[in-house]
């Protein structure tokens, strides 16, 4: 009986199989319609200057082998392994470094992906980020001399009131180009902390819960009060139970923020098995004298902030493997 | 804890390369900084998912959806579940989505397949009259396929013609596998009828499949 069940289904698979394949004109049509959509997209690395600065940034890299000092910006961008992509034979790229506590995968678009996957080696990934032009500093709670976050050199004023207490859940702060303060955050968890912070931030949200991310898809944003925070919290909380109960997948909402990317997920590129926190960082956002800090508040990964003078992304909190 | 210069060292032993091929989600990403990235997902996936719409709807309506399939996928990739490594449940599920509007074309297809399907590969049939068998029953399987539900038939026709497993395909469709296995277990069971009969027949014929 089972062989006949499956026959049947089998006999599904050959209906229309001999179909012919896309036609080329079909997919050149498709091809192009996407790639207007790449353009129309508002995003400054779309935009045909900061392409020439992303090209005059490997050029640099090359040029700085030959002792030319030249002023470029730094480009990291979340991804996986070097691709065997077209393009980067043509770019000269570093190559990627990866040890069992950290990755700094320069991608052939001239983004790099940082891994870090355990806090054992913060100098040494000071040192190779570096090397690839990034100006960071990395200080991981391994040293006991440090003052707590919120004393840090480099941090931001204004982002000192929003740093969340232990167990509360990541959040990212970016100053968008040309605009005021506004925030994406990646679990409305920290949306209602914030708002519990600073009630006057007023940051425009992306798509936090399904109805929000429907409406990111219609084009629109929406500005949230404090009491919409917590209308989100009450939303997210009823939805995460419903999906358990359904053993869907929790679907967190990645924030893009230059100058960096927080990746909320451990299985982008880890290099080791087990926990890792991954994030893109667009150097086209960070000034000329601009740092990159990249610190923890605890002994474990979850307490990683990354932050510059301009955008904060706090990894910090709960598990989020849930 | 401490980085000491010794586990430096060990760290630096342990550099390699990582020179496997990019998966999808690491494109996405830097397709969120840098919007372009996402042609790579294009190339991989146009085919699958236009040949998927075609065997539905036909070439003409598949090469419009394939296309409007891409371009909300690149809309939506912010929302792209990050911690996925493969985009394929995700994209075929925007093709499924978009395909819904088209399900009366696909009835139709299905009961005209006689005009419209072409035969398979004929390599793994020995005799004129298996052929001959094979063609009848995949009629009767094509009209049988049109009176469908729609949702029975669509998580069909993304394990069987979109080869998702149970799993990728709960998450195309954004329901629970149990939902998914039981439609197709469903499906079996309608089909059991009008197929189960000619199977009998194949068999009596000596027919030994």
């Amino acid at each position: 009986m089972t062989g006949n069940m499956r026959d049947d289904l089998e006999r599904v698979g050959e209906l229309f199989e001999g179909e012919p394949d896309a036609r080329p004109e079909a997919m050149e049509a498709a091809r192009s319609a996407l790639v207007a959509r790449f353009e129309a997209t508002e995003h400054p690395s779309a935009q045909p200057v900061q392409r020439k600065r992303l090209f005059a940034r490997r050029i640099a890299r090359a040029a700085r082998a030959l002792k030319l000092r030249r002023r470029f910006r730094l480009v990291i961008a979340a991804g996986g392994c070097a691709a065997a992509l077209v393009a980067a034979s043509i770019f000269i790229a570093s190559s990627d470094v990866a040890t069992n506590a950290y990755a700094v995968q320069p991608q052939p678009s001239g983004l790099v992906i940082v891994s870090v996957n355990s806090l054992e080696d913060g100098e040494g990934l000071q040192r190779t980020l570096r090397e690839a032009g990034i100006p960071a500093v990395v200080e991981f709670n391994d040293r006991s001399d440090l003052p707590p976050l919120r004393g840090r050199p480099g941090l931001p004023p204004q982002f000192r009131s929003l740093l969340p207490s232990a167990g509360s859940v990541g959040a990212c702060i970016g100053k968008l180009p040309g605009s005021s303060m506004s925030v994406e955050l990646p679990y409305p968890e920290s949306l209602a902390h914030l708002a519990d912070l600073d009630p006057s931030l007023q940051p425009t949200l992306q798509g936090s819960t399904e109805n929000l991310a429907r409406d990111t898809l219609k084009g629109l944003k929406r500005t949230l009060s404090p009491a919409g925070f917590r209308r989100i919290l009450r939303l997210e909380k009823k939805r995460k139970r419903l999906a358990s109960k359904r053993k869907l997948p929790h679907q967190p909402v990645v924030p893009t923020i230059p100058p960096f990317t927080f990746v909320p997920t451990r299985d982008l590129v880890p290099p080791t098995e087990g926990q890792g926190v991954t994030f893109i960082i667009d150097p086209n956002g960070l000034e000329a004298d601009e740092r990159l800090h990249i610190v923890t508040t605890g002994d474990d990964l979850n307490s990683m902030t990354v932050y510059s003078r301009n955008a904060i992304c706090i990894a910090s909190g709960r598990d989020r493997s849930e | 804890m401490r980085a000491t210069p010794r586990n430096r060292q060990a760290g630096l032993k342990e550099e390699r390369n990582l020179a496997t091929p990019r998966a999808d989600n690491a494109i996405i990403a830097e397709s969120l900084v840098i919007p372009s990235s996402f042609g790579e997902i294009f190339g991989r996936h146009f085919g699958p998912i236009h040949r998927y719409l075609q065997r539905q709807a036909g070439a003409s309506i598949a090469d419009d959806l394939a296309s409007q399939t891409f371009l909300i996928a690149f809309d939506r990739r912010s929302s792209f579940d990050l911690a996925q490594t493969a985009a394929r449940p995700w994209l075929f599920g925007i093709a499924a989505n978009l395909v819904r509007g088209h399900l009366r074309d696909v009835r139709r297809r299905l009961k005209a397949y006689d005009k419209v399907g072409l035969d398979p590969p004929h390599d793994d049939l020995d005799g004129v009259e298996e052929r001959a068998d094979a063609a009848v029953s995949r009629r009767r399987l094509a009209a049988a396929l049109a009176e469908l539900p729609a949702a029975e038939l669509e998580a069909l026709l993304l394990y069987a013609w979109a080869e998702l497993s149970y799993g990728e395909v709960a998450e195309a469709l954004g329901v629970p596998v149990g939902t998914v296995s039981s439609r197709i277990n469903r499906v079996r069971a309608r089909l059991r009828g009008p197929l189960g009969d000619r199977q009998e027949e194949i068999q009596a014929l000596g027919g030994s499949r």
